[in-house]
């Protein structure tokens, strides 16, 4: 199965590391503000149903005390808000709220009174603001725990509407609360900035079977300060992700341009040292880079001295050889030594050229491709091969000019030697690369040999590649300049019968957007 | 072409000894040396026609010396290497060397690129060193590297053929070549069978320097007589 996240997740490490954080971030502070709020809400529950349970005992006790004449009096006095005090309503024994937070309240208010009154409490609801107009058909449930002295707060899974269209008013930051279960009220965005009111009705039969009937309405206690607290946090958390973006990016700078380097490397020995700072890893991988990009070169350039030395001591004794030569009288014996030095040499030219293809020597130019193919395929007429162009390049490329024509000169000797004389040569230019297209009607190579034939020293068929003078180092040093300069070379079936030699030569990024002037105008196409 | 002196630089003695007979038995005279010290030496001592100098030597190497050499006089320079790489080439052409020919030679291709250099060194009076490059219209003629760079910074190849045709015409700028001194050109060295004519070959050239096939500004026809480069060439040495 596909991991699916992935295709969501960002590409780079910056990207990741950047969200990974961002993520933490957001949980660090969701939880935070959970654990706050919630503390904040027990605390300020215990203390408010305290203090209104000691303010309802001592006026139960008050009233209690007085005489039903001053009772009226007192009654009308003490109802003030958030108070309201009755002595008309009757006794009611129906619905009572009988949730543990009127039970907790019950019995905290029992504990306050100085005698024991009867007591029962009707309701506990929501109410608006202004109106006291109970905002919630079932108020038991919601804002039961509202007295809780203690505990966790509970919470029933599948509770009623309310609260879904509470997260919808509340935006979709607000949804990290939802699976923890905070506090109701605490959710609850409000209308101009204040939640709703909770109102506790109750009774209390006192001593001279009067009934007492108190309203007690609740502020909010942490109505408005959640927003607040959370656009600060909000505000602290892109501050946050900014300055961790601003150090990411300082970090996986070095990161990319060490891959440039990497990637460069082939291309440029020589290129210059990357700088070794930032972070210690980071520093660290650079300098290893460096040191690794030292001792390449060093390789190299021992390889080439050693090249050298062993190409100057084959080369001399030949060259005597050669002049010892001239001492015998004309004659077959003294052709046949001279063809043997004749091979010797060639497989000496074609072993130095295949270990030093793609070396740096050579400066990359920009080339006028067309120039160069007209003028291989002339070198190589003489040959026998019978060359037909088609297609031309239609912009110079960016190449080292001697490397491509070897290149290209094997890739011709090739096709004629193995494949045809009459040889197709096909240039097709694109915005990324030139495609060059050797295609001879020869006996082609089986698929299977395709990958063979460019490893040196493979011949096909050993004995008829000797009898018509083949090193078997052509295929390998084209191929060897084709990568060096950042292309390949592909073998095909042609159809119709035949090989097809696919070179391509990419077009790299300094030379992609050429300016008029360098704009080659086709040879043929010249006034 | 006889009774020339020629001064063979090679750190090998057997090679010096063996071209030294050789040589000496078509007519020249022939010093030798095995290192930069020697050469110094001899050319001190005696008038020297031509250096033939290699490449790889004990102490300071054929490059530095052939600099040097050029630096002092006009004196020819045949460079032989037994590295053989194209950069070599080019490189030792920069130098100042007149040609180049990699190990191992033939002797006759090595008689056959004395006799040319001397023949040109006598032409010009042995007075010039050896062109690295010619500059003519928006073209620039780089003999080490066989191709032209236009002005606009673009290298075009040419063919063995093409460049020395267009050689022997930038060499000798505004005078008429013959088709006959025009193919002797191009059968220079490793005279292979040119099948194209000299016209079909000019009208490449043509093509290759954006002349206009019908009204040629650069390559003129002079009828019956041949071919001249029409512009003001200079010289780059």
């Amino acid at each position: 199965m596909k991991y699916l996240p992935g295709r969501f997740l960002p590409k780079t490490l910056f990207g990741r590391i950047l969200l990974a954080m961002f993520c933490g971030l957001l949980a660090v502070q969701a939880v935070g503000v959970w654990l706050m709020l919630e503390d904040r809400a027990r605390f300020g529950e215990r203390l408010l149903g305290e203090y209104v349970a000691q303010r309802i005992a001592g006026i139960l006790g008050i009233l209690d005390d007085a005489q039903p004449a001053e009772r009226v009096r007192l009654v009308r006095a003490l109802s003030t808000a958030p108070i309201r005090l009755s002595l008309d309503e009757t006794w009611n024994a129906g619905a009572l709220e009988d949730s543990e937070d009127a039970k907790a309240f019950m019995s905290r208010l029992g504990r306050e009174l100085e005698r024991p009154l009867r007591l029962q409490v009707l309701s506990i609801r929501s109410v608006d603001r202004r109106g006291e107009r109970p905002l919630r058909d079932d108020p038991g449930q919601p804002s039961r725990r509202e007295f809780a002295e203690s505990g966790p707060p509970k919470r029933e899974s599948g509770e009623g509407g309310p609260h879904k269209r509470e997260f919808a008013e509340g935006g979709p930051h607000r949804r990290e609360f939802g699976e923890g279960g905070p506090p109701d009220r605490l959710e609850r965005p409000g209308r101009g900035g204040r939640g709703p009111f909770l109102v506790v009705t109750g009774q209390a039969l006192l001593t001279d079977a009067t009934v007492v009937t108190f309203r007690r309405a609740l502020p909010q206690p942490s109505l408005e300060w959640p927003i607040r607290a959370l656009v600060l946090l909000a505000v602290l958390g892109l501050f946050v992700a900014f300055v961790a973006g601003w150090a990411l990016r300082k970090v996986t700078r070095p990161l990319a341009s060490l891959a440039d380097a990497a990637s460069g490397l082939a291309r440029d020995l020589n290129r210059p040292p990357l700088p070794e700072t930032g972070p210690q890893e980071v520093a660290r991988a650079a300098q290893a880079f460096n040191a690794m990009q030292k001792d390449l070169r060093r390789y190299l350039e021992t390889r080439a001295h050693a090249l050298a030395g062993v190409s100057h001591d084959l080369r001399l004794p030949l060259t005597r050889l050669r002049l010892r030569l001239e001492r015998l009288p004309e004659g077959e014996l003294r052709t046949k030594i001279e063809e043997d030095i004749a091979e010797m040499d060639a497989m000496i030219r074609s072993t130095l050229e295949y270990l030093s293809a793609g070396s740096a020597a050579e400066k990359p130019v920009r080339l006028n491709l067309n120039a160069l193919l007209e003028g291989v395929v002339e070198d190589m007429e003489p040959l026998g091969a019978r060359i037909t162009m088609h297609g031309e390049a239609t912009a110079p490329i960016l190449a080292q000019p001697q490397a491509i024509r070897r290149c290209l000169a094997n890739l011709l000797e090739n096709a004629r030697r193995y494949g045809s004389e009459e040889i197709d040569l096909r240039v097709v230019d694109s915005a990324d690369a030139v495609e060059i297209r050797v295609e001879d009607r020869g006996p082609g190579i089986p698929e299977d040999d395709r990958d063979r034939v460019f490893e040196p020293y493979v011949r096909l068929e050993a004995s008829r590649a000797r009898h018509t003078g083949g090193t078997g180092l052509g295929l390998a040093i084209a191929r060897a300049i084709a990568r060096a300069s950042g292309g390949d070379i592909a073998l095909e079936t042609r159809p119709g019968g035949g090989l097809s030699a696919v070179l391509r030569l990419p077009r790299r990024a300094e030379e992609k957007v050429p300016t008029p002037e360098t704009v080659l105008v086709p040879i043929h196409k010249l006034p | 072409m006889t009774n020339k002196t020629l001064l063979v630089v090679d750190d090998d003695a057997q090679l010096r000894q063996l071209v030294r007979e050789y040589l000496g038995e078509h007519g020249y005279s022939v010093l030798v040396a095995g290192d930069g010290v020697e050469m110094w030496a001899e050319i001190a001592k005696t008038h020297v026609d031509m250096v033939i100098l290699d490449l790889m030597l004990p102490g300071e190497d054929g490059l530095a010396l052939c600099r040097a050499l050029r630096a002092r006089s006009a004196m020819p320079i045949l460079m032989l290497t037994a590295r053989g790489e194209e950069t070599d080439r080019i490189v030792g052409l920069e130098m100042g060397a007149d040609d180049y020919l990699p190990k191992p030679f033939s002797p006759r291709e090595l008689l056959a690129r004395i006799k040319s250099i001397l023949r040109r060194s006598h032409d010009t009076g042995s007075a010039v060193a050896p062109a690295r490059e010619f500059k003519f219209a928006r073209w620039t003629l780089d003999i080490g590297a066989h191709h032209l760079v236009g002005d606009d910074g673009v290298v075009v190849p040419l063919s063995t053929g093409e460049f020395r045709l267009l050689k022997t015409l930038v060499e000798n700028g505004n005078r008429v070549m013959s088709r006959d001194r025009l193919m002797e050109s191009l059968a220079g060295r490793e005279a292979g069978p040119f099948d194209r004519t000299i016209d079909v070959m000019i009208s490449r050239l043509r093509r290759r320097l954006g002349d206009d096939a019908r009204e040629p500004a650069l390559i003129k026809t002079v009828r019956n007589e041949g071919y001249l480069l029409a512009t003001k060439v200079e010289r780059v040495a």
